[in-house]
């Protein structure tokens, strides 16, 4: 109610999974504690970034987004990638409590029942009954506007594992827990990846982020969207 | 064998009427600039029972003090200045036990503003590892033993103004704290803190004082909690150790308008309240004003995982809040737990008739679940920019005068002497 820290959201929505280290773990040390309890806030004082998802769902479903988020304002916008129910999309975007999903055949589904549509659907996000929203929600945990406790997260056993260059970049890599882990930059505080699975253990996700910066997403226009109220019924029929 | 050598040395010195051993000296008052360069430089070289003393100036230093019984004290509350440029992490770090910081400004710094922590080697800035805390073979944890802050003023500082973690036995008084995106002030995994926060002003922080696990004759009194999102909260959490927290006593402070949009904001955090007893337990809060908050006055609530029992509430005067006074422990519980409220001056509550369903009688009463919503937390403003308080009031008496070594224990107020403020 009061207050839960980035990095506990960030762990309940991902928890356990396999691990691997190659050197380590072992204990952070003060300053990588205190590289840790920036980064969250580094991420929301850069005011967004681009960023890449990859999660396979309960399903096996795999989804791919690839977009920016606007972590300031709240708002994101990316390339959907995906099969099962939601190969139909194509893109979401979302602003605040909202999301908007979009659907390139929903015009012409609807067309064929003599029903008008939009290719964007709006609906309240709802990340307990959305896998997409599930994501947009671990993306945008991946920033806080307020720094961590540094105390805490070495008292909670925050490991650091091993180096890691293979995207080029030379990063730590801590975990939290049995699984989640984030990449920082050698040295510094820029979240590079952050890698968990989602609570029921099997389902991987790995964010990946790049180029902190402002971020000005265009969102759709009103006109663009239809409310899923009043196309549930014909978009069942394209998933 | 080396000290031993050492000290053969140091005693053929003295016997020569020779004294280079300055381990060995006395106690004694060090200005700072002067006759050391920088406040660090000469907490290195302290002996318990020193007392610095800092100029006026503005210093850019962070501090660790780990030696103890020394006092740190500026000659001039507004005028003593140290300034983290939002770079250096916190102002002083102290792990000796004993420990005075007085009369200074500390402002923009990553992390605290001053932070007392019992968690021994944390704190120094050595590239060293560090394991959890060992716990004693009773099961406790090693605490930092008798601290003081008196008139300091923090302010936009990354979490904390003044921040005791695992400590005991201190004093915190006369502190204005504002700013924060966290909580201007925090006492946190002590059991038994012995702590009294006394004439302290919180203003415009996230949460004016945060009490994590922070168990035992915990005492906030005569103390203003203003314009903060909440304005102060004991609460249990299962991220510290030395959980339930409880027996805190809440009394004869003034909490108002704490319902304020224009300050940092905390992580999906609380907003508009001025007292939440956050699974708390034995707390006991009583004769304070409390007014104008958009949600409530006074709750008593569960805080996932923890339900509140056996706090009372008495005497307080309530006004133009959204609710005067909530109880609202999870779902899993249906009666009052031990949690009453008798005496109070107020409008309205939830449940309603709030003090005929929870009277202090030490019986169990059957409850209906309450609903209770709370707003989504507006946005706020970032920490770096929030104006930095006015001039507050400087420390009284002589200040070259070096105090007496910090007491066992802190003398605690006399709660009946307290009554509910004026506004």
């Amino acid at each position: 109610m009061i207050r839960i820290g980035a990095l506990a959201v960030v762990a309940a929505l991902t928890l356990v999974a396999c691990s691997s280290a190659e050197e380590g773990p072992r204990p952070v040390t003060n300053d990588e504690a205190d590289r840790i309890a920036d980064t969250f806030f580094e991420n929301f004082d850069a005011g967004g970034a681009g960023f890449v998802v990859r999660a396979v769902m309960p399903d096996g479903q795999s989804i791919t987004l690839d977009g920016d988020v606007d972590f300031v304002g709240g708002a994101g916008r990316a390339l959907v990638q995906a099969d099962g129910d939601l190969a139909a999309a194509d893109e979401v975007a979302w602003l605040g409590d909202s999301v908007l999903v979009h659907y390139p055949g929903l015009p012409d589904a609807a067309a064929t029942f003599s029903r008008d549509a939009q290719p964007w659907v709006g609906r309240p996000a709802d990340p307990a009954t959305y896998d997409l929203d599930s994501l947009v929600a671990v993306v945008m945990a991946l920033a806080a506007p307020q720094r961590e406790n540094s105390l805490l997260i070495q008292q909670n056993g925050v490991q650091w594992l091993r180096t890691d260059d293979s995207s080029g970049v030379e990063a730590d890599v801590f975990q939290y827990g049995d699984a989640t882990r984030v990449w920082l930059e050698a040295d510094g505080i820029m979240m590079m990846r952050f890698e968990g699975n989602n609570s029921d253990g099997d389902r991987p996700v790995v964010v990946e982020l790049a180029d902190q910066g402002p971020r000005d997403i265009d969102l759709p226009a009103t006109p663009e969207v239809t409310s899923i109220q009043d196309i549930s019924d014909i978009l069942v029929t394209i998933e | 064998m080396i000290r031993s050598i050492a000290a053969a040395v140091c005693a053929l010195l003295a016997s020569v009427g020779l004294s280079a051993c300055s381990s060995a000296r006395d106690p004694g008052t060090y200005a700072v600039p002067g006759d050391y360069a920088t406040v660090q430089d000469a907490v290195d070289d302290a002996v318990p029972g020193d007392l610095i003393l800092i100029s006026p100036g503005t210093y850019a230093e962070e501090i660790t003090v780990d030696v103890d019984d020394v006092t740190v004290r500026g000659l001039d509350r507004n005028e003593v200045i140290f300034d983290g440029g939002d770079d250096l992490r916190s102002a002083f770090i102290v792990t000796g036990d004993g420990v005075s910081i007085e009369n200074m400004t500390v402002h923009s710094y990553r992390h605290n503003g001053v932070i007392f922590t019992g968690t021994g080697e944390l704190g120094h800035f050595e590239d060293d590892y560090r394991d959890p805390p060992e716990t004693e073979d009773d099961g406790t944890v090693p605490h930092l033993e008798r601290f003081h802050v008196s008139y300091v003023t923090s302010y936009n500082n990354g979490l904390y103004g003044v921040y005791a973690f695992q400590s005991r036995n201190g004093v915190i008084d006369n502190v204005y704290a504002s700013g924060h995106p966290d909580s201007g002030l925090y006492v946190g995994q002590c059991d038994p803190c012995n702590t009294v926060i006394d004439a302290v002003t919180m203003e415009d922080n996230a949460i004016g004082y945060y009490g994590t696990n922070a168990s035992g004759k915990v005492y906030v009194v005569n103390s203003t909690f203003r314009g903060n999102r909440l304005g102060l909260t004991p609460n249990s959490q299962t991220q510290e150790l030395l959980s339930p927290q409880r027996e805190t006593f809440v009394v004869g402070n003034v909490i108002e308008d704490n319902d304020n949009a224009n300050t940092p904001p905390i992580t999906r955090g609380f907003f508009g309240g001025g007292i939440a007893i956050g699974g708390g337990v034995a707390n006991y809060v009583a004769r304070n004003l409390v007014t104008g908050h958009d949600v409530f006055g006074i709750g008593v609530v569960g805080f996932n995982p923890f339900d509140p029992e056996g706090n009372v509430v008495e005497g307080n005067v309530l006004r133009d809040n959204g609710t005067d006074l909530i109880y609202g422990p999870s779902s899993a519980v249906s009666t009052s737990a031990g949690n009453c409220f008798q005496g109070n001056d107020f409008t309205t509550s939830l449940p309603e008739d709030i003090e005929t369903l929870m009277p202090c009688d030490e019986q169990d009463h059957p409850l209906d679940e309450v609903d209770l919503r709370y707003p989504r937390d507006p946005a706020g403003v970032d920490y770096r920019t929030m104006d930095a308080p006015p001039a507050q009031t400087t420390m009284p008496g002589d200040l070259t005068v070096a105090p007496a070594p910090l007491p066992t224990e802190p003398t605690f107020p006399d709660l009946d002497a307290i009554t509910v403020p004026s506004a």
